[in-house]
């Protein structure tokens, strides 16, 4: 099992100098100059050469990669074209917002969305079901943008009880986490439905009836624990995706986070923050995959040993 | 058995349990950040504090690196100038107690206040001044400002003496523009790079703390020369979504909104508890043409579709009204705008016959990239009426300012351009004079011998009438030769509580939070 750990953990070597070679290339290859986009229309050419000679831009795009990556192994992720601070001083300030929030927002919709889907599944076509997969639908079709609006309306602005904007407290993380679980709650209830109602059709699950095991050991220890595979996949997809930043949430709940810092960074063509930024997301990322690899192995004994096989 | 099963549960939430280490960490940061905020409701009853919501994040608090205008607003708390705009917007002395122009226009020499302290205590010296004009004279950051300036230099402990290039009209209204604010020399030197998240100044807020991405704190400095500011906590929070920054004024999270969205101006402007101010930008929005090469080398071209543009309708179109047509290429609001100047006026007929003139009887068909897609599409439309199809290309800023503004690979575009100063000079001698064509700057490219000579004789000469006459000329050669169509001023507003006092908008979006004090 070590093994198979170590090996996965090797493997995110070569994603990250894939993603780093591609992402440079974007940056580089892309129109627009950064020296220009720090300068603005205001400055004379002469000046934007001049900022560009001082950047290192004039040279070859295979040259600043190499460069790039020399300093990046040493630890060094350069600073930023336009802060001019350390960038991981940057991504390292706002990862904490953005980690708080795709954890509040997958426990929400974790803790909602995966017993609704259960009880959908054991009353199927009851009016709960119906209900429930009302509301998955509604959520599904909500833009963030537009909840959280709405719940700013509310919350916020109605009935004063919640803040707006900010990061200072935990309850400035209620309304975006509510906002970000939304989307992801819809999805959990259709697929726990649906892949429990895959499961308690089993001959497995009748077997167990015949034994005489009681409803809820029936459900809770037979069914779930095998219709919990894909639910997980869908959990740390989203965890991965939202580790990446919830831009729009980001934006409209002011929350400085790690969407917001590459939306920014990619448009002032900010090459160094970039790199940071996606490098960290990656390799966090590949955590949150092995991790789900990895408790794939505690929930079903088969890849357990698949895994020890390799 | 039972065992297992809890372990297995307890690992099917520890994917969300790998938020708990930074999620942990960050627990004990909110309830520190919570303590602070506990802190600012206590200073409440008192209210002497002001939180500021900008749309974005400066790029620096280093005064002789900033170029944006809201990274010029908040140097404007930090930092002081030798001289200073009131808030009627007439200069005054600041620093600098008097100051006296050579003959010749070319040098200044300006005394020096002798109570000016830095936020570190320090006295400011006249070596402190010349380190920092002579530091923003070779900043990259700061030609527009700095381009007339040669060197400053000592003249005595009290007295400095700025040495021009040129005698240049404006020097004035650069001087007061923070490019020039006054920095500690020793805490630049001591460290220059960290020097723009720790600055050390002469005004009337010192720094406290910057968070990244969410606000950035300011207190008021009890030694400042002017007295200690009425405000005594400034927050600068930073709400890049202006709808949620309007709704987070109208909650009273914030106490002032600069810019609100044109969306958020009328509900704004009917809510009791707060008050709208608003004022014509210096910026202004334009339609620009390559005059050189392609198909906008042909004057009759450009003059049709002068004619074709309705301004009227263009603001009503694309900014639901909240814009003042230009006629001028000069905003109303810089010195050297000339009064009730008048423009092509929208004529559809004669536009038509000016192109059938030109050689296109037929209309043709026209790429039209773009930084604004509201006012682009109404400009289409326009265009329409008068047979020519503009083909809308919207670009990202980064390109756009590569291939069109710098490259000038374009025939016909939609662009803004913005004075720093409030002077004519500033949005038309880079603009259209002939030794700045290509490479950014003169992207219309056009290099007219009387044109270059009224822009130089405006920027030079010392008689303000002078001055004038000669930007109207520049003003009337522009609309005859078709160089580029001006099309409107944008609005400037600020939005605060209506309890907060000496709030004001601003034609470059500066705000001065020392006259600020709470009813």
């Amino acid at each position: 099992m070590l093994k198979f750990i170590f090996k996965r953990l090797m493997m995110i070597i070569p994603v990250i100098l894939g993603i780093s070679f591609i992402i440079f290339s974007i940056m580089a290859l892309t129109p627009g100059d950064p020296a220009r986009l720090m300068l603005g229309e205001n400055a004379t050419q002469e000046d934007v050469e001049k900022l560009r000679e001082e950047m290192g831009l004039n040279d070859n795009f295979v040259v600043r990669y190499f460069n790039y990556m020399k300093d990046v192994i040493r630890g060094d992720f350069g600073i930023s074209y336009r802060n001019r601070i350390p960038v991981f001083d940057e991504v390292f300030a706002r990862f904490p917002n953005t980690l708080v929030l795709a954890f509040w927002g997958i426990s929400l919709s974790v803790m909602i969305g995966v017993p609704i889907g259960i009880i959908s599944a054991v009353k199927q076509y009851s009016i709960i079901d119906t209900v429930s997969l009302g509301v998955a639908l509604i959520l599904t079709s909500i833009p963030a943008f537009w909840l959280g609006l709405m719940l700013i309306l509310l919350f916020s602005l109605k009935l004063d009880l919640l803040p707006s904007t900010g990061v200072e407290t935990w309850k400035h993380f209620i309304l975006p986490s509510v906002t970000l679980a939304a989307g992801t709650m819809a999805t959990l209830i259709r697929m726990t439905r649906s892949t429990m109602l895959e499961v308690i059709r089993q001959d497995y699950i009748r077997t167990a009836r015949a034994k005489g095991a009681t409803e809820n050991r029936i459900i809770f220890k037979h069914a779930l624990r095998n219709a919990l595979l894909p639910v997980i996949t869908i959990i740390g997809i989203n965890f991965g995706f939202q580790l990446g930043g919830a831009m729009v949430i980001e934006t409209v709940f002011a929350m400085p986070g790690l969407g917001t810092l590459m939306i920014t960074s990619v448009r002032l063509k900010d090459t160094p923050m970039v790199m940071a930024s996606v490098l960290f997301v990656a390799i966090a990322v590949s955590l949150v995959n092995l991790l789900v690899d990895l408790l794939y192995s505690y929930i079903d004994p088969r890849i357990k040993s698949q895994y020890a096989k390799s | 058995m039972k065992l297992k099963s809890i372990f297995c549960y307890l690992l099917i939430f520890a994917l969300v349990l790998t938020g708990c280490s930074g999620g942990g960490n960050n627990t004990s940061n909110t309830e520190l950040k919570e303590e602070t905020g506990n802190n600012e409701v206590q200073s409440d009853p008192v209210k002497d504090s002001v939180v500021f919501s900008i749309n974005a994040e400066p790029s620096t608090l280093d005064p002789q690196k900033g170029n944006d205008l809201l990274t010029f607003m908040v140097h404007c708390q930090i930092f002081d100038t030798l001289i200073r705009e009131s808030s009627d917007g007439t200069l005054v002395p600041g620093i600098a107690e008097e100051w006296k122009f050579s003959d010749d226009g070319k040098e200044i020499v300006f005394k020096l206040r002798n109570d000016v302290k830095f936020h570190n205590g320090d006295q400011m010296t006249a070596d402190d001044v010349v380190f920092s004009f002579n530091r923003a004279i070779n900043s990259t950051f700061t030609k527009r400002i700095t381009g007339s300036m040669d060197r400053m230099e000592k003249v005595d402990d009290s007295n400095v003496k700025l040495i021009l290039k040129y005698s240049y009209g404006p020097v004035l209204d650069c001087i007061a523009t923070s490019n020039l604010g006054i920095v500690s020399q020793k805490a630049v030197e001591a460290d220059e790079e960290g020097f723009a998240r720790n600055p050390v100044g002469t005004g009337a807020f010192k720094f406290v703390e910057w968070s990244n991405g969410e606000k950035i704190v300011f207190e008021s400095f009890d030694d400042y020369y002017r007295g200690e500011a009425n405000i005594k906590n400034l927050t600068f929070k930073i709400i890049s979504d202006k709808t949620s920054a309007a709704v987070a004024l109208e909650n009273g999270e914030v106490d002032v909104l600069l810019s609100p969205a044109e969306a958020d101006r009328n509900n704004l402007i009917d809510n009791e508890n707060i008050k709208y101010y608003e004022t014509e930008s210096n910026s202004f929005y334009f339609i620009s043409f390559n005059n050189e090469e392609g198909l906008f080398s042909n004057k009759l071209l450009r003059e049709a579709i002068s004619y074709a543009i309705d301004r009227e309708s263009l603001i009503i179109g694309a900014l639901e009204g909240n814009g003042a047509a230009l006629e001028s290429a000069i905003p109303t609001n810089c010195f050297g705008a000339p009064q009730n100047f008048k423009g092509n006026q929208y004529d559809v007929e004669k536009a038509k016959a000016l192109l059938a003139e030109a050689g296109y009887p037929n209309g043709l068909t026209v790429k039209l990239p773009t930084l604004y897609l509201d006012p682009t599409e109404v400009l289409q439309d326009q265009l329409r009426q008068i047979g020519i199809t503009a083909e809308i290309e919207q670009m990202e800023r980064g390109a756009w300012l590569q291939d069109v503004y710098t490259d000038n690979k374009y025939e016909i575009t939609v662009g803004s351009y913005s004075a720093l100063v409030p002077d004519a000079d500033q949005i038309t001698y880079n603009r259209y004079h002939g030794d700045f064509v290509g490479g950014g700057n003169n992207m219309v490219r056009c290099n007219i011998p009387e044109l270059n000579e009224a822009l130089d004789l405006a920027r030079t000469s010392q008689d303000p009438e002078v001055r004038k006459a000669e930007y109207t000329k520049v003003s009337e050669i522009i609309r005859d030769e078709s160089v580029l169509i001006p099309l409107y001023s944008s609005i400037n507003g600020i939005a605060a509580n209506k309890d907060l006092k000496g709030v004001q908008a601003h034609p470059v979006q500066r705000a001065y939070v020392y006259d600020y004090s709470w009813q």
